[in-house]
């Protein structure tokens, strides 16, 4: 990216009220996760068997000392959502980081490759993201045994076919340009070709996947915590948290929604934040 | 001696990937020319005559299948480190799709210059100014993006970068028909001034024959892959000998002479 | 009497950049069967301004027009849907680029069938009839096999028929061609623009042609409207306009392309403008002109009007014609 491309699209983006929303709200997430443990009134794994499944404060029966209630082993529900956004937030990280590298580098090889392997190779990679994601990362788990580290590998080569498909696909269409032709004929040989003029040109599309692999990583994690498949008890992660309190729901609602809150609001932000750079990064903006 | 020679070029493509029943498609069949230095060429032809393909070989994007192509006496297409680049170049026909949009002038006059590896960068920079005031820019012009430009300028920067290896021939590819009609003249008339100034040899695809007439020596005119005639422009125009040229003539001409 | 006539019409685009005036105050008429051209480069308003005419213009935009005349009706007095009826029951429209005026998904008789359904009615094999009937006006003499077909088996210069078949499904008097050729092969070119001129007669159509070519108007149209940033810089005769050009542009636009036929010295340079056309939203002051312009002085720093001069219309404060006295 350049400066002035890059204050262009900041321009942009800054003009797009529900990015902006999300910009917020993912931001606080993010505040709320870097500093939980300082201002967590509790420790997560306490319990407080005096106060089980203590509703929130609103509540008619809340407690000043939950501000956010209990669990149905005691444990305060607000220093649990601050440390599983911490927890949630540094997987999905280290989850998206991996993959990216990954798929960004198997797709930029592509470039290299003849005609017959590279469509072999993305024929493979069809078949991958032809499964759906959360589908796929069961089906890893369940091969290679539950538990966090597996989860977090399952869900990594779920990831890494979606950077494949969008950087290959990048750096084909760019490929076909004119203007890679021109650099072609200034005497550019391909490595120079890839990475000085095509790179530039595809940043902004692996950006846009990057926040949207985040928040398919997120709802992944999540999803394989509540099916017992990732994160375990008593770990204080929003999707284990959603399956431990399910039996409560009819009677303490909270329990349930408030860490399904934390995750729709994150991913929705998410979403919102790439939405909007999808948004201000498209070239055609570039006037 | 002619600068440069082509002798019965023939391409074709293979249209399809069915491994039993291979169709081939002939883009060009049997193309000749000559060009003297200062001397430009008209290449004429409706869409699909493969004047676009005959373009891209005489650049070095494409091998042909079979014949020959001297520069300066030399056989090129035998010769595989041939630097293309120092020699022909190509003007294209949209400066918008020519120029990387995140590129600035500068990176994109450079690139040249760097894979040719003569210079440093202090004399990179005086030949990008210099090249630049060839074309009618300035050389702060060089820090900024290509979206900023209006077309005109940016078809003269398409024209400075091909110029930045003082090649002996250019290759235009419609290189005025995506602009203006009044910045059209521009273009023309830099492309004038500049083949006096530097002597270059032009090979100049168009499908306009007023500019053809105006602008070139001799005429190359293309029909589905087929040389249909070539020789100087004043005798193939004056007295055409293949039914195309004679139709595609009075094509031009026709909304002067009827009625 | 004419069959349009349009006073200061404008059409107004709101844009976070403020307010664009894409057509600016244009006067027009065209009289049965009369062919006009209408000439100008990318941006000039002349597309916009054939859209206006034809109704076509997106919601987005803002028209008006002190007068607006069809056929003797006043449009500016009748409701939005007896407007719109009555002009597209007496005005059609071909554009640039056929291929993607048709629907690539339906065949060329389905969607021709469309439009004579909506214009004439009738059983399914009249509609048949009738559509063989058109594309054999056009000049597709296999019209059974074309019905069947699909706008990508045809070349773009057939598409461009069936376009002008569809247009000519409701008998319209008026036909405007946007830049109906530009996107052909110069061979074909002339066959529609034959084609157009024979039909005009055939149908005693009236004929808007729009382009940005003279050698196209030059032997095709009585009058011609050159337009430049959104106004009509000068309208006249064809002829005397392209033999003494008053205003500088109209000059520009014939002399900076060298026409087919006349021999050139080597090297002659082309008469050419400075710089290029302002963007809408950065016009500049005064005659909008005035800095590509070689005549231009301190008085252009007034807007000029569109003043008669010797049967003609210009917008210039320096018209060229003392030249021609001197």
């Amino acid at each position: 990216m350049t400066s002035q491309s890059l204050k262009l699209a900041l321009n942009v983006y800054s003009h797009n009220r529900s990015a902006m929303f999300g910009t917020i709200v993912l931001a606080i997430v993010i505040l709320m996760a870097l500093i939980g443990p300082w201002i967590a009134p509790h420790d997560p794994a306490q319990q407080f068997s005096d106060d089980i499944l203590t509703p929130p404060l609103w509540h008619s029966a809340g407690d000043f000392k939950y501000f956010l209630g209990t669990d149905d082993l005691g444990r305060d529900l607000l220093s649990r959502i601050l440390f599983g956004a911490r927890l949630s937030l540094k997987l999905t990280l280290i989850v998206v980081f991996i993959a990216a590298l990954i798929g960004i580098l198997l797709g930029a090889l592509t470039a290299f490759l003849s005609a017959t392997v590279r469509s072999l190779v993305m024929r493979m990679m069809d078949l991958l993201l032809s499964l759906p994601s959360l589908l796929l990362a069961i089906a890893i788990v369940a091969v290679i045994g539950p538990g966090l580290p597996n989860a977090i590998y399952a869900v990594i080569i779920v990831l890494i076919p979606q950077f494949v498909r969008v950087t290959q696909s990048a750096i084909s269409e760019e490929l076909s340009k004119d203007y890679v032709m021109a650099a072609k004929l200034d005497g550019a040989n391909r490595t120079r070709l890839l990475f000085n003029h095509v790179w530039p040109n595809i940043v902004p599309a692996i950006i846009v996947q990057l926040t949207f692999s985040f928040s398919t990583a997120l709802l992944d994690i999540a999803a394989l915590g509540f099916l017992g498949l990732g994160a375990q008890p008593p770990m204080a992660e929003w999707g284990t948290m959603l399956s431990e309190s399910r039996a409560f729901i009819q009677f303490a609602p909270w329990t349930m929604t408030l860490p399904g809150l934390a995750i729709f609001l994150t991913v929705l932000s998410i979403n919102l934040v790439g939405d909007g750079l999808r948004d201000a990064l498209d070239p055609r903006l570039n006037r | 001696m002619p600068l440069l020679s082509a002798k019965l070029i023939r391409k074709s493509y293979k249209v399809s990937n069915n491994p039993f029943k291979q169709r081939y498609l002939e883009v060009l069949k049997g193309i000749s020319f000559t060009l003297n230095p200062g001397q430009t060429l008209a290449v004429v032809g409706e869409s699909g005559s493969g004047k676009s393909t005959l373009a891209r070989i005489l650049v070095g994007a494409e091998q042909p299948d079979k014949g020959q192509l001297f520069f300066q006496d030399k056989d090129i297409l035998q010769d595989k480190h041939f630097p293309w680049y120092q020699n022909m170049r190509m003007i294209f026909q949209n400066p918008a799709t020519s120029l990387n949009p995140r590129a600035t002038i500068l990176q994109t006059l450079e690139e040249p210059l760097i894979n040719a590896g003569q210079l440093n960068h202090h004399q990179r920079l005086e030949r990008i100014a210099e090249v630049l005031e060839l074309v009618g820019l300035r050389s702060e012009h060089a820090q900024r993006y290509p979206h900023t430009f209006s077309g005109g300028q940016r078809q003269r920067i398409a024209i400075a970068r091909a110029l930045m290896l003082q090649p002996k021939v250019i290759v235009a590819d419609e290189p005025v028909s995506a602009l203006d009609v009044s910045v059209q003249a521009q273009i023309i008339n830099l492309l004038i001034e500049l083949q006096e100034k530097l002597e270059l040899a032009y090979v100049f695809i168009s499908h306009d024959l007023g500019l053809v007439q105006h602008f070139s020596d001799k005429v190359l005119v293309m029909h589905n892959g087929q040389q249909e005639e070539y020789g100087r422009v004043q005798e193939v125009f004056s007295q055409p000998q293949s039914s195309y040229t004679i139709e595609l003539l009075k094509a031009s001409a026709g909304y002067k002479r009827k009625s | 009497m004419s069959l349009l006539q349009i006073e200061n019409l404008s059409v107004n685009f709101n844009t976070d950049e403020g307010t664009i005036c894409a057509v600016d105050n244009v006067k027009l008429s065209i009289d049965n069967g009369q062919v006009i051209g209408v000439i100008g480069e990318s941006g000039s308003g002349k597309s916009v301004m054939a859209l206006a005419i034809a109704g076509l213009l997106s919601p987005a935009a803002q028209m008006k027009a002190d007068l607006f005349t069809l056929d003797g009706h006043d449009l500016n007095r009748m409701s939005d849907t007896d407007r719109q009826k009555m002009i597209t029951d007496n005005i059609s429209i071909i554009f640039q680029e056929p291929t993607s005026s048709l629907n690539p998904s339906l065949t060329i008789g389905y969607q021709l069938d469309e439009t004579i359904r909506f214009h004439e009615g009738g059983n399914k094999s009249q509609r048949k009839e009738r559509a063989y009937q058109l594309l054999d006006s056009v000049g597709i003499h296999d019209a059974k096999r074309r019905y069947k077909e699909y706008p990508h088996q045809l070349s773009g210069g057939l598409n461009q028929r069936v376009m002008i078949a569809i247009a000519l499904a409701c008998q319209p008097k008026l036909l405007i061609a946007d830049e109906p050729t530009t996107a052909l092969d110069v061979t074909v070119q002339s066959q529609i623009l034959d084609l157009l001129l024979k039909l005009k007669e055939e149908h005693n159509m009236a004929l808007m042609l729009i382009t940005h070519d003279f050698s196209i108007l030059s032997e095709t149209t009585q009058k011609v409207h050159v337009m430049y940033a959104g106004q009509v810089v000068e309208s006249g005769r064809t002829y005397n306009l392209l033999s003494q050009p008053y205003h500088p542009y109209t000059k520009a636009l014939l002399e900076s392309v060298p026409h087919f036929g006349m021999r050139y010295k080597k090297g002659r340079r082309l008469f050419n403008l400075p710089g290029s056309t302002p963007p809408m939203r950065n016009l500049p002051v005064g005659c909008y002109l005035g800095p590509r312009c070689p005549y231009a002085n301190k008085q252009c720093v007034k807007a000029p009007e569109l003043t008669g001069i010797k049967g003609r219309r210009v917008r210039c404060h320096f018209p060229l014609i003392e030249e021609e006295q001197s």
